[in-house]
């Protein structure tokens, strides 16, 4: 019987926080209004004396719990292996970071940290006796082009396993998911100038698998304008996106990695007013959680590639996921 | 740098409005601007790759700049080992540039080069990550 708690991430709202129309009190308001019973914060955005959490903003989070309802449930944290200006970080250096995030999750009360692949699994799994000191559980977030049983990702579930640790886990983000075109790379084309039947001749041909410099070669010589690289680039890239047919086998790895998730990352890249994500397939996805057993957030995480702002968005994503999961 | 990423959340990075002129012994010597940091995130000042002020075209000399943030003012050379300084994303910048006689009245465009290394963007081996570009340019109207 699964337990899905309804968060968001204030992410959504970066664009409004990077032009200065939001504060972080506004985030954590607009993030209640839409429905979340939680949030989650991205340390590096949003906490003032990063990497550390003072006492003046604990403080202010505390007084927004009292006024809105709702405090930090999940810590993204970033792995910063490339600080340093001559070489990479080692592994007991990504570790030391690692556990200074532990310590600001912890005193913002989060009982999950997100983490990325940067962390290596070797670090990874020296990560588990101070994930346990702090109680936080720490999940490698799944992002595409990964997907939850891709070889990077393998090398982490062996580690999970292995260790036993209740406190190491994943966090898949729905991006990783994706069946359709990315809307906004779409949306961004055609402002560009480019056709949409050039468009649809690139996904069909992503679809098909065509690699793609030979996907490149076949739009330039259908005349097709070169702005459409960028959204190629994106079919290829982070946005990627496989044939429907793909899904049962997807919802297989997930199956095998669903007793490690303890949080999961709701992405969308754009709602039309019918709060359809058109690349995910949130029909499927959700209703597969609702009957498993997993307990936790389901954090919802706009990717805001327009430029124009989470918040209207991030209210109909919201309302998707409670009219899916209620039915 | 072939290609490099650009985050422009915000409509102004350098921030016209900010633009001053600096007072030595009560004499103009220079002018000073803020700047945001064009990217979502902060990031640590360590992972600055590039940083550099034109004015009209014409390169400072490194020696003459300063960078402040957290009530730090630093000269250039020791951004690359600030590795413990964190440039949050809604804080700007001071810069702050030493010019004798400061700029003369008129439009001019100060531009800042500014190109960071996205530390959890690894794009390949020997310390390879995604270059963003956060500079910018303005044409500004210095006064008498």
């Amino acid at each position: 019987m699964s337990n899905i708690k309804l968060g968001a991430t204030l992410f959504c709202y970066g664009t409004e926080y990077a032009r200065g129309q939001y504060d972080f009190e506004e985030c954590v308001k607009q993030a209640a209004e839409a429905g979340a019973e939680g949030y989650e914060i991205v340390a590096t955005q949003m906490i003032p004396s990063y990497p550390n959490v003072s006492e003046e903003f604990l403080g202010q989070v505390e007084d927004l719990r009292n006024k809105y309802g709702i405090g930090p449930v999940g810590y993204g944290a970033n792995n910063d292996k490339g600080m340093m200006v001559d070489r990479n970080l080692t592994d007991d250096e990504m570790l030391a970071d690692t556990i200074i995030d532990l310590k600001s999750a912890n005193k913002l009360g989060c009982k999950v940290m997100r983490s990325q692949y940067m962390l290596s699994p070797e670090a990874f799994e020296r990560l588990a006796p101070y994930a346990e000191l702090f109680d936080v559980k720490v999940g490698i977030e799944i992002h595409n082009p990964e997907t939850p049983c891709s070889p990077t990702m393998r090398k982490y579930l062996d580690v999970i396993k292995k260790t036993g640790s209740k406190h190491l886990g994943f966090v898949p983000d729905f991006g990783c998911f994706s069946v359709a075109p990315n809307k906004p790379q779409w949306i961004k084309a055609l402002k560009a100038g480019v056709k949409e039947e050039h468009l649809q001749m690139a996904a069909s041909m992503r679809y098909a698998g065509v690699d793609i410099e030979e996907a490149r070669q076949k739009l330039m010589e259908a005349g097709a304008d070169p702005a459409i690289n960028e959204a190629l680039q994106g079919m290829y890239g982070f946005v990627q996106f496989k044939p429907k047919e793909a899904l049962p086998g997807l919802l297989e790895e997930f199956t095998e990695i669903l007793p490690y998730c303890f949080e999961m990352h709701g992405k969308f890249h754009y709602l039309s007013e019918d709060c359809v994500e058109p690349s995910i397939p949130y029909e499927e996805l959700l209703p597969f959680i609702k009957k498993s057993d997993f307990d936790g957030y389901l954090i919802c995480e706009y990717e805001d590639e327009l430029y124009c702002g989470g918040t209207e968005f991030t209210k109909r994503q919201l309302q998707m996921e409670k009219r899916i999961l209620n039915s | 740098m072939s290609f490099a990423m650009r985050m422009k959340l915000a409509d102004e990075i350098l921030r016209k409005e900010s633009v001053k002129d600096l007072y030595i012994n009560g004499e103009k010597n220079g002018f000073e601007f803020d700047v945001q940091l064009a990217y979502y995130r902060g990031h640590y000042l360590s992972t600055i790759d590039e940083i550099g002020v034109l004015l009209d075209g014409e390169q400072i000399p490194q020696e003459a700049v300063t960078f402040e943030i957290n009530g730090k003012e630093m000269p250039l050379y020791k951004l690359p080992y600030a590795v413990t300084e964190f440039w949050s994303q809604v804080e700007p910048a001071k810069i702050r540039v030493l010019k004798k006689g400061g700029v003369e009245a008129g439009d001019h465009e100060i531009e800042l080069k500014l190109m960071i290394r996205v530390p959890y963007m690894e794009i390949g081996p020997d310390h390879n990550f995604m270059p963003l570009d956060c500079g910018d340019k303005a044409t500004v109207t210095f006064t008498e």
